[in-house]
């Protein structure tokens, strides 16, 4: 099976090294504050066609930094990316844009997401006119088939954004993507910003683009049970590491890693609007000074002494499950 | 579970009414001195532009000037059998209809000269702001060097150099201005470039110039609205000063500020009408500009609205 996007080893990294006058200060022994943050930290993951992946961590632990490589908007630092089996060195500048064109993002905020002075006739029609997809003769056809694939009519065509509900413009956002046809939806925390009774239609929405085109979601949230409901697989993140991937049911009932014990612990108790999951002994730590060897040593029930030093490699488990933590070392199974 | 639809109670809001723009109009005439102000004003482009028809000489018409007719004061006949209203100046020149004249002169110049400082600095800011990095280094280090100098001192040094004359003027001014507004939009269009609708864009492979001009553009330009109309008072003065150092217009196409210089000797011997009718008038325009710019911020920034 050729994956949609599958993503080897990423490293991204943000800050600067330390310059010239940092170095000297902290030979003065002054108190430097480190700048460089590994937000990405060899992350592998595979987007399947037509598939709803998961993708949930505390809060900084990368998440976003992960779907904006995986949307073509940061290059990694190192690692390699392929889409459909090429990588982007391999193309030409017109399959490059069809290429960044097939992964859209949908956002968090829907206030900021739409360009407040332009209609959503412009808004949607944009990037299917200056990409040539549709003749302008044929686009007010095209948005408007747009606005009725996510459940609006025509009526909206000339409304500015501020006019609408936060539902309706996510709905509009949604919309946008659409309108080039792409083959992935990388949505960041696409319903944490609407009320309940919003989020639930916008998620079936979801659901039926995944049924109805094929489209595969990267589903990225905070709120566990959100992701369960919708997700095919979920991977679990922790300080710039993917530390297991499985299936939705593996990991909800039968999880590996300790954190995601801990996380699935905790779920009962999450509501939607918690940003966090506190209930995990321990503060998060810094990811400016992230721990030696399993970064989750420091609120890890079951840590021995291994993982104060080394790294766990990535191990599958059983078929399609993969976890990094030093007590399944002995199960590996031959991939 | 059963499966709904999700499209479930999406009736559509009214539309808002959209509103009207006297409404805004009579939002910024509801300060007493923006008013008048915006009245005077009003009068005073209706004056400039009119020049050619209710100006009583044409003063760039040297074939007309007598030399006996100079330094005549306020009310005095000409030769002719005129009236000149505010008097002459040291060439016989009709001093009402050199300043109409000037008074085009004074506002068009700057106009210019803002018009050119805003196109060349909302290029540079928002290709600053869009590219970051080394380009955004480069581009802001030159806008910071040109900070640097005065006005004053810039302009002062390329009319020096280049000679007087309208055209030079103008672009003179318009290298003294560009860096502010350059400064203005880098600044909030970096903040508009963080904003979700511009990644989007830039998700959907819509070319940066688009993005720039058309995306980001837009979200930026009241605050340049603002300054635009508040530098474009300090360029009148400038202008005016230049001028009057004799760097500005030309000789023959006299500016307000040319013909306050022009006076100026005269004033010890009692010709005061030659530099203090004009001088008026060019304090009336700045005033004017000023407190209408200053009106505008008001109006435009959500913030100072009560
Ligand atoms: N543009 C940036 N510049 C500097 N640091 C960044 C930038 N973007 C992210 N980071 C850092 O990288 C780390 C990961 O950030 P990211 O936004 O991916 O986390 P997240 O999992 O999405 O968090 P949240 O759940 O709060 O959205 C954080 O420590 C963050 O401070
Ligand atoms: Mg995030």
């Amino acid at each position: 099976m050729t994956m949609q996007i599958s993503a080897t080893a990423i490293v991204k990294r943000y800050g600067s090294q330390p310059g010239p006058l940092t170095r000297l200060a902290g030979r003065l022994n002054f108190t430097v504050e480190p700048k460089l943050v590994q937000a990405l930290n060899g992350v592998s993951i595979d987007v399947r066609p037509g598939e709803v992946l998961g993708i949930v961590g505390e809060s900084g632990c990368g998440k976003s930094t992960l779907g904006r490589v995986l949307a073509g908007l940061e290059s990694p630092d190192e690692g390699s990316l392929t889409y459909e089996g090429r990588t982007l060195a391999e193309l030409d500048r017109r399959e490059r844009k069809t290429v960044q064109l097939a992964s859209q993002v949908i956002f968090q905020d829907p206030w900021a997401s739409l360009n407040p002075r332009w209609r959503i006739r412009q808004i949607i029609g944009e990037a299917p006119l200056v990409h040539g997809l549709v003749e302008r003769r044929d686009l007010a056809r095209h948005v408007t088939a747009m606005l009725t694939q996510v459940g609006l009519t025509e009526d909206y065509l000339d409304r500015f954004p501020h006019e609408l509900s936060g539902g309706q413009r996510q709905r509009v956002g949604i919309a946008r993507a659409l309108a080039v046809s792409p083959r992935t939806l990388i949505c960041d925390e696409s319903v944490s910003a609407l009320d309940v009774s919003i989020q639930a239609q916008i998620l079936r929405l979801f659901r039926r683009l995944r049924n109805d085109l094929g489209i595969s979601l990267v589903f990225i949230s905070h709120d566990l049970s959100v992701v369960h409901n919708l997700s095919d697989r979920i991977a679990v993140m922790y300080l710039g590491r993917i530390v297991e991937i499985g299936t939705a049911q593996q990991i909800y009932e039968a999880p590996s890693h300790p954190y995601t014990q801990a996380l699935i612990a905790d779920a009962p108790r999450l509501s939607t609007q918690r940003r966090s999951f506190s209930v995990i002994r321990g503060e998060l730590p810094s990811p400016y000074a992230p721990p030696s060897g399993c970064a989750f040593h420091t609120r890890c029930p079951k840590a021995f002494e291994r993982c104060r030093l080394d790294v766990p490699a990535t191990i599958a488990t059983e078929p399609g499950r993969t976890v990094a933590c030093h007590l399944y070392e002995e199960a590996t199974i031959p991939a | 579970m059963i499966e709904q639809t999700d499209t479930a109670a999406l009736t559509l809001p009214p539309n808002p009414a959209r509103r009207p723009v006297y409404e805004d109009l009579l939002d910024f005439l509801r300060d007493p001195v923006a008013a008048v102000a915006a009245f005077v004003f009003l009068v005073i482009i209706m004056l400039a532009i009119a020049a050619p028809w209710i100006a009583p000489q044409n003063p760039y018409d040297l074939a007309s000037l007598n030399i006996l007719n100079s330094g005549l004061p306020p009310g005095s006949s000409s030769l002719t059998g005129g009236v000149y209203l505010l008097g002459t100046d040291s060439q016989g020149r009709d001093l009402l209809s050199a300043m109409l004249y000037g008074l085009g002169i004074s506002l068009a110049v700057p106009f210019a000269s803002v018009l050119i400082a805003l196109v060349v600095g909302v290029t540079v800011g928002l290709v600053a702001a869009y590219s970051g990095g080394r380009l955004d280094t480069l581009l802001m280090r030159l806008v910071d060097f040109q900070l640097g100098f005065p006005p004053v001192l810039l302009a002062l040094v390329i009319l020096a150099v280049s000679g007087p004359g309208l055209g030079k003027t103008t672009l003179a001014l318009a290298t003294a201005y560009w860096a502010v507004f350059a400064r203005l939009v880098r600044g909030a269009a970096q903040s508009e470039r963080q904003k979700e609708y511009v990644v989007a864009a830039r998700c959907l492979a819509i070319p940066a110039h688009r993005i720039m001009f058309r995306h980001i553009l837009p979200n930026v330009i009241s605050p340049l609205i603002v300054v635009g109309a508040l530098e474009w008072g300090a360029c009148v003065s400038l202008e005016a000063t230049l001028s009057f150092l004799g760097l500005g217009s030309p000789i023959t196409r006299p500016s307000l500020g040319m013909l306050i210089a022009n006076g100026l000797s005269y004033i010890m011997a009692g010709r005061y009408w030659v530099s203090i009718y004009p001088g008026i008038l060019l304090m009336s325009v700045v005033l004017c500009i000023n407190i209408l710019g200053d009106r505008l911020r008001e109006c435009l920034n959500p913030r100072f609205k009560a």
